[in-house]
């Protein structure tokens, strides 16, 4: 099952990367819901015997992360009249460098974290902070409110795979709890992207100075 | 002990108990004062059982706070301090009563419930036998007694300082914080330790730097009493005598435990604790003489007065050190007597004067006068704790103030260098400082008290006071003539909490130093009765006549030309003039036919201008700085999110990290 694992593992990255290039909202989105059905497999692949708890996982992981989650995403792009992210503040190869430079920094840091032993997939941990350092990168250099839900998905999505270290040990509650967690978080953020875009008449995040104390 | 818990646990059921009748004042003051006096009784039987007893009273038990256990223990030290605390938690309690109807008077049921809090934490603090239970119990205290300042809460300068007695204590709380986590690390266990744990001498000298601000704070020790001035002129009056009576001596009960815990005394801590203490008399003594605020004035008088106590704990510390076990145990022992001389003189003079500048409406020295006139009974009483506080023989201050001076002859006659150096300063401090509390205490009472009205008090001020009013202040009055006149048994009562500082001190020496005290005391009132006595009798035989005193060839002069407080204090004032730094301003009188001429002057707490102002006007130019950061795009956050993470990540490629 370890290859299983570094392929579904680079798929991600790989996702990560292509958000990273794309500057249409609705790609970036097929692009997460495609990333969501990856994240679902990892519980199988991630060594765990194979029973209730991960196929609840699963099925929990696949419902939210690859349904809910983008037709929400969806939902908001109609509403507002935003097709693309048009104005980064680095383009699609500044985007990719710093993406690589993540991946660089989390392979060297993974290393030297103190870890659960026995990991079935060893590269869950590199791949969990390289999502994470990418989701900041989209966060960061990106100004269109949708944008920025998208990076904190990718950013939590990377916090999900590092859960998956541990997938053996936290009560399968736990796990739904977090799931929920996310959905709630997304959903929120959909509904303050529309409000931001009907009061401000724009999803520009920066119009948000006018809130400043 | 059950005596004690039944105490805190009346007090408790008082604090809450308000809430039963919010709406009905009267029943509130009730509940509230009644169950300050009914646990206040209890905890006197328990002190007054444990000042005599030999083996302290010890209650244990487990409590689900994490490093807290219930953790009680009653000595002599612990009663020591308990005792006052209860005469003058009551007495306190039904001066309240009287202003349940002013919305600024405290006397309502939510004061009543803060006033019930306070008795109660401050009991635990003494009680504590655990060092969390203990810093729970003393933030307790400062919240309680916070409440119970900013009760006229309307008042801007009221909230400001609450405010600012807000960030003195918890400086002194995060002070208190870590001395506690270090002493407990050093020995292990959250349990207070009885005997001291050996420490570098380094540490010695940042743990005392942790008391002195955790415990001095509270004490007001100086430099760390700015917030007293302020928080005791926004405080009821009660509430005054209260905290000035009896909530700084819980800084002292602090020092006192915990100064032995440091191991054997270092001269180090003995000298700094005395030039504090010499410091901080001398300063607070000569800011008491020029305030117009008379509840500034009796502040600043507490101020002068912990700075004593510091001195006297000095000096006690420093026998201990030299081992001069005369000047150890006069020492401690003046301490603690001035502790309680301090505390019923100056809750009577709080509550008095307190009562004074609540019918006057003013708390303005200089537009006071001829108030005894319009209430004997409560003047009187004022007047007595005046000149107990400025140590006039014949009263308690004169006792404690006696006892320091002998402690520093002692110390002078046996010690040598530098330490003999420092018993002649401080000899030199004292006598100036009961020479200058005298001339303040006159200008309070001469000004505030004597002489003709400057301005007409409110109408319908000064109807004659509640029974509620004198009582607690006559019991106060006469506590003070009490002490004055047996000091004996009241230092053999304190031999226990002696023992305990001093180990091995026998107060016999001290017995016989204030033995004759007690018989001058007695004569000197036996002479002031029989002079009243023969002048009641020899002026009710002639025909009272109202007549002009001979005012300087000047008929009719008006009340406003009498000497004014600043001109009293003007003399005085001129010889410290480069200590104080007085701001004057003056106008006039210029030519032959002067039309217009003021006087104005303004004397400021050096340690306010001169430390605290710089260094919180530092702290606030640095943190604007901060403010720079703040830009207002959701974006710059998050990439100030990304650096830190980054920072962290870095530090796992450094070498401190501990990898398994």
């Amino acid at each position: 099952m370890d290859r299983f694992g570094d392929v579904v593992l680079l798929l991600v990255l790989m996702t990560n990367f292509a958000v990273l290039v794309t500057g249409r909202l609705s790609a970036c989105i097929r692009i997460m819901t495609a990333q969501g059905v990856l994240l679902a497999m990892l519980p199988l692949a991630s060594g765990a015997r194979f029973g209730v708890h991960i196929a609840v996982l699963t099925a929990g992981t696949l419902a939210i992360k690859a349904g809910v989650l983008p037709r929400i995403l969806r939902w908001a792009i109609r509403e507002a009249p935003v097709r693309r992210e048009l104005a980064p503040s680095i383009g699609p190869i500044g985007g990719v460098l710093l993406g690589l430079a993540a991946v660089g920094l989390a392979f060297g840091v993974a290393t030297r974290l103190p870890h659960a032993a026995g990991l079935a997939v060893e590269g869950l941990v590199p791949v969990s902070l390289a999502s994470l350092m990418m989701g900041f990168v989209v966060l960061t250099t990106r100004q269109k409110a949708l944008s920025l839900v998208i990076g904190y998905l990718m950013l939590e999505n990377g916090i999900y795979v590092f859960g998956l270290t541990l997938a053996g040990d936290i009560p399968l509650l736990v796990e739904l709890g977090v799931l929920l967690d996310v959905f709630v978080g997304v959903f929120i953020m959909g509904l303050v992207v529309f409000q931001i875009q009907r009061e401000l008449e724009s999803q520009d995040s920066r119009r948000l100075t006018e809130l400043r104390d | 002990m059950s005596l004690i818990l039944a105490a805190v646990a009346v007090w408790l059921l008082g604090a809450v108990g308000w809430a039963l009748a919010r709406r009905r004042r009267d029943l509130a003051a009730a509940i509230g004062a009644g169950a300050a006096v009914v646990g206040a009784a209890l905890g006197a039987c328990a002190a007054g059982s444990a000042l005599s007893g030999r083996e302290a009273q010890v209650l244990s038990a487990a409590w689900p706070v994490p490093f807290a256990g219930l953790g009680l223990r009653l000595d002599a030290l612990a009663a020591a301090f308990l005792l006052p605390l209860c005469l003058i938690g009551a007495l306190c309690a039904i001066l309240a009563v009287p202003t349940r109807h002013h919305a600024d008077g405290g006397g309502a049921g939510a004061g009543f419930a803060a006033f019930n809090a306070l008795l109660a934490s401050m009991a635990t603090v003494v009680l504590a036998a655990n060092l969390v239970l203990l810093l729970a119990a003393w933030e307790v205290m400062t919240f309680a007694s916070y409440a119970l300042v900013v009760t006229d809460h309307d008042s801007r300068a009221v909230r400001e300082a609450g405010y600012q007695y807000l960030i003195f204590s918890q400086l002194a709380a995060g002070a208190l914080l870590l001395l506690f986590l270090v002493l407990a690390a050093a020995t292990g266990t959250w349990e207070l330790a009885a005997v001291p744990v050996a420490h570098a001498r380094t540490a010695v000298a940042g743990l005392f730097v942790l008391m002195v601000i955790g415990f001095g704070t509270k004490a007001a020790v100086v430099p760390f009493h700015v917030w007293l001035p302020a928080a005791h002129a926004a405080a009821p009056a009660h509430v005054s005598a209260l905290m000035s009576g009896v909530m700084i001596t819980m800084g002292f009960y602090g020092l006192a435990r915990f100064l032995p815990l440091l191991g054997p005394p270092s001269p180090g801590v003995a000298f700094t604790l005395i030039g504090l203490g010499a410091a901080g008399a001398l300063g607070a003594v000569l800011l008491a003489l020029l305030q117009r605020d008379v509840k500034r004035v009796l502040a600043y008088s507490t101020v002068e007065n912990a700075g004593l106590i510091t001195l006297a704990m000095g000096a006690g510390l420093l026998g201990q050190w030299a081992g001069a076990p005369e000047l150890a145990v006069l020492g401690w022992s003046a301490a603690l007597f001035h502790i309680w001389s301090h505390s019923l003189a100056k809750s009577l003079l709080f509550g008095g004067v307190g009562a004074f500048a609540h019918e006057a409406r003013s708390r303005d020295l200089e537009g006071w006068g001829g108030l005894l006139a319009r209430w004997p009974v409560v003047g009187g009483l004022t007047v007595v704790g005046a000149l107990a506080i400025a140590a006039v023989p014949g009263l308690s201050g004169f006792v404690g103030e006696w006892l320091i001076f002998r402690a520093l002859f002692a110390g002078a006659l046996v010690l040598h260098g530098v330490a003999r150096a420092a018993m002649v300063v401080g000899i030199a401090v004292l006598a100036m400082t009961a020479a200058v509390t005298l001339a303040g205490q006159a200008r309070l009472i001469g000004i505030g008290l004597l002489g003709t009205p400057r301005r007409e008090p409110p109408a319908g001020a000064f109807r004659p006071p509640a029974r509620a009013t004198t009582a607690p202040l006559a019991a106060l009055a006469g506590s003070c003539l009490l002490i004055a006149w047996f000091p004996a048994p009241l230092v053999a009562a304190l031999a226990g909490a002696l023992a305990t500082l001093v180990p091995g001190g026998a107060p016999t020496l001290v017995v016989d130093a204030v033995r004759p005290l007690g018989s001058l005391a007695l004569v000197l009132t036996g002479v002031v009765a029989l002079v009243a006595v023969l002048r009641g009798a020899l002026a009710g035989r002639g025909v009272p006549r109202a007549t002009e005193t001979w005012g300087c060839g000047y008929a009719g002069a008006p009340g406003r030309t009498q000497y004014s407080a600043s001109s009293l204090a003007e003399p005085v004032r001129q010889a410290f003039a480069p200590l104080l730094r007085t701001r004057v301003e003056r106008l006039g009188p210029v030519g032959y036919w002067p039309a217009e001429a003021s006087w104005r002057s303004r004397t400021l707490d050096r340690t306010v201008t001169g430390v605290y102002r710089p260094a919180f006007g530092g702290v606030s130019a640095l943190l604007q700085r901060l403010r720079d950061l703040q830009e207002p795009r959701v974006t710059t956050y998050l990439r100030y999110v990304v650096l830190a993470l980054l920072v962290v990540l870095a530090l796992l490629f450094l070498p401190i990290v501990v990898r398994p």
